[in-house]
């Protein structure tokens, strides 16, 4: 469960890109957060996995207050979460079985991992997340010869490797094609029902957000303008997120 | 008066600048011809003399080439270029490794600004330290012998390695560093999956077109003393041995030439 509690975040050029968050996710939800560029989603996410401190409140992950942690425990707190983003940051010379092998480094200590000796259960853990997610075949290519619907299936099977509870995904569709962003969206949608791995995800695509998430977070300014189910979400909730009504192909945002 | 006769008015004029220019660089000349001493009697015979040089270089010594015969020197050319070849090797061996450390060193992406510049100021020194002079200071500790040869390149490939590696490291794709500190990974762990496999090929690329560079150098620091071809070449020339002279010249155009090519074939294969 992830517990935000009063969070603020003040950037030191004094934009305020959260203020008084308070939420709770809970194990097992499909989160969409949607809302204007600079509104505060990717801080949102961001700061769940410390990616980005937060300057004031508490957050809780599984009852740990991670405001304050540093060093082996943040790390350890991070293996423990899937990370997506939208450029894939994958190590484009490296081959794809190596890079969602790098989803086990934090298990194991500093020099086995530096000569890459990983045991065998991890690697067969590897491969058996490329096979989850369709992709067994082009293991032992380069990262750089897969399509970016492909790439991203691998940040998908490394965040897998990582066997997280949590899995946050930022903008994770935004750089795919219409047909391809369907697909990654379906493979979200298939890890979260199929392992209960939460997804909290950024998206600028709201009838994507409306189709795959089960739980809609709109922010506006830092602040959370909207939070309930999905199916509930009406014409004047976007208004409120986006400042105007949404024009019906904008909703589709393609 | 129209729009382009005003502009051309206001077309500013350097002709002072040009005319102050020209008089200086020829009066550098004229300065610079007045302090040597030419002998102009040289030039008269400057004709006769490449004859016979180019005489000498056309009479090969195969014996002394491939080492059979005797001359004044114990070992043939072929056994000496090998010496220079493994001197440059060596050299660009050791100079490889340490450089590493200092391309980290230099590298903003890694240590930040500040340390940064700490790292780049000491490979500008390294750099700016003309090798030959540091070859001539090691000569005397380490004797006149290939090792001298082989520390003198290794110190000084330090210098342009170190900042090419530094360049590498900070023109690569930071992206994978974010996915790394998201699942965990401590520095080391970021440095071994998501560095070296970025930097990989081109520390590789740029080390090989310093091993050219190196085959050359160490050729010229055989002169003063550094093991390899080098000294033959010189006693050569001072002994106005001009067959012995071109024999040598023939191995080191083939030695050049080959590592010339071999590396730029390992180079293409890069990346």
């Amino acid at each position: 469960m992830i517990k935000f509690v009063d969070v603020s975040k003040t950037y030191p050029n004094g934009v305020q890109a959260l203020k008084n968050v308070n939420l709770e996710i809970h194990d097992g939800e499909f989160v969409g957060i949607i809302g204007l560029s600079g509104a505060g989603k990717s801080t949102l996410l961001r700061s769940i996995n410390k990616m980005i401190s937060i300057t004031s409140g508490q957050l809780y992950i599984d009852d740990v207050e991670i405001s304050s942690i540093k060093g082996a425990e943040l790390r350890l707190l991070r293996r423990s979460i899937g990370m997506i983003f939208q450029s894939f940051n994958l190590v484009k010379r490296m081959s794809v079985f190596n890079n969602v092998l790098t989803g086990r480094v934090a298990y194991h200590p500093t020099f086995k991992t530096v000569f890459g000796l990983f045991p065998k259960e991890d690697k067969l853990m590897a491969l058996e997340s490329l096979d989850t997610m369709g992709i067994l075949e082009k293991a032992f290519t380069r990262a750089d010869q897969l399509s970016g619907g492909q790439q991203q299936r691998v940040a998908l099977a490394r965040a897998l490797t990582q066997r997280p509870k949590l899995i946050l995904a930022d903008e994770p569709v935004a750089s795919l094609d219409p047909i391809t962003t369907v697909q990654v969206m379906d493979d979200f949608h298939r890890i979260n029902k199929n392992f209960g791995i939460t997804v909290v995800a950024n998206m600028h695509h709201v009838d994507l957000a409306l189709k795959y998430a089960t739980r809609i977070i709109g922010i506006k300014d830092g602040e959370v303008v909207y939070d309930g189910p999905s199916a509930h979400i009406s014409d004047d909730t976007l208004v409120s997120i986006y400042g105007r009504s949404l024009r019906h192909d904008e909703v589709l945002g393609e | 008066m129209n729009r382009a006769e005003e502009a051309l008015k206001r077309k500013p004029k350097r002709w002072v600048m040009n005319l102050i220019f020209f008089v200086a660089m020829i009066v550098a000349i004229v300065f610079s011809f007045s302090g040597s001493k030419i002998n102009w009697s040289r030039f008269r015979s400057i004709g006769h003399s490449l004859r016979v040089m180019l005489a000498g270089f056309a009479d090969l010594q195969w014996d002394f080439f491939f080492g059979t015969g005797i001359f004044q020197f114990k070992e043939g050319v072929v056994y000496l270029t090998l010496v220079t070849l493994a001197i440059a090797f060596i050299g660009t061996f050791i100079g490889a490794v340490l450089a590493i450390p200092f391309g980290f060193l230099a590298s903003q992406n890694i240590v930040g600004k500040h340390v940064a510049r700490i790292g780049e100021a000491i490979l500008v020194i390294i750099r700016v330290f003309p090798e030959i002079i540091l070859a001539l200071i090691l000569v005397k500790g380490f004797g006149m012998n290939a090792l001298t040869g082989v520390l003198t390149i290794g110190l000084h490939s330090i210098g342009m390695l170190g900042k090419l590696f530094a360049e590498a490291i900070d023109n690569m794709d930071k992206s994978p560093l974010e996915a790394l500190d998201a699942v965990g990974a401590n520095i080391w762990q970021k440095i071994r999956y998501g560095v070296i496999p970025q930097v990989a090929a081109d520390i590789s690329s740029i080390t090989l077109y310093r091993l050219d560079i190196n085959v050359r150098s160490a050729t010229v620091l055989g002169i003063i003393g550094a093991g390899g071809l080098g000294a033959s070449l010189i006693l050569a020339a001072e002994s106005w041995s001009w067959n012995i002279l071109g024999t040598i010249l023939l191995a080191i155009v083939v030695m050049v030439l080959v590592v010339d090519v071999i590396s730029s074939y390992l180079r293409g294969k890069l990346v």
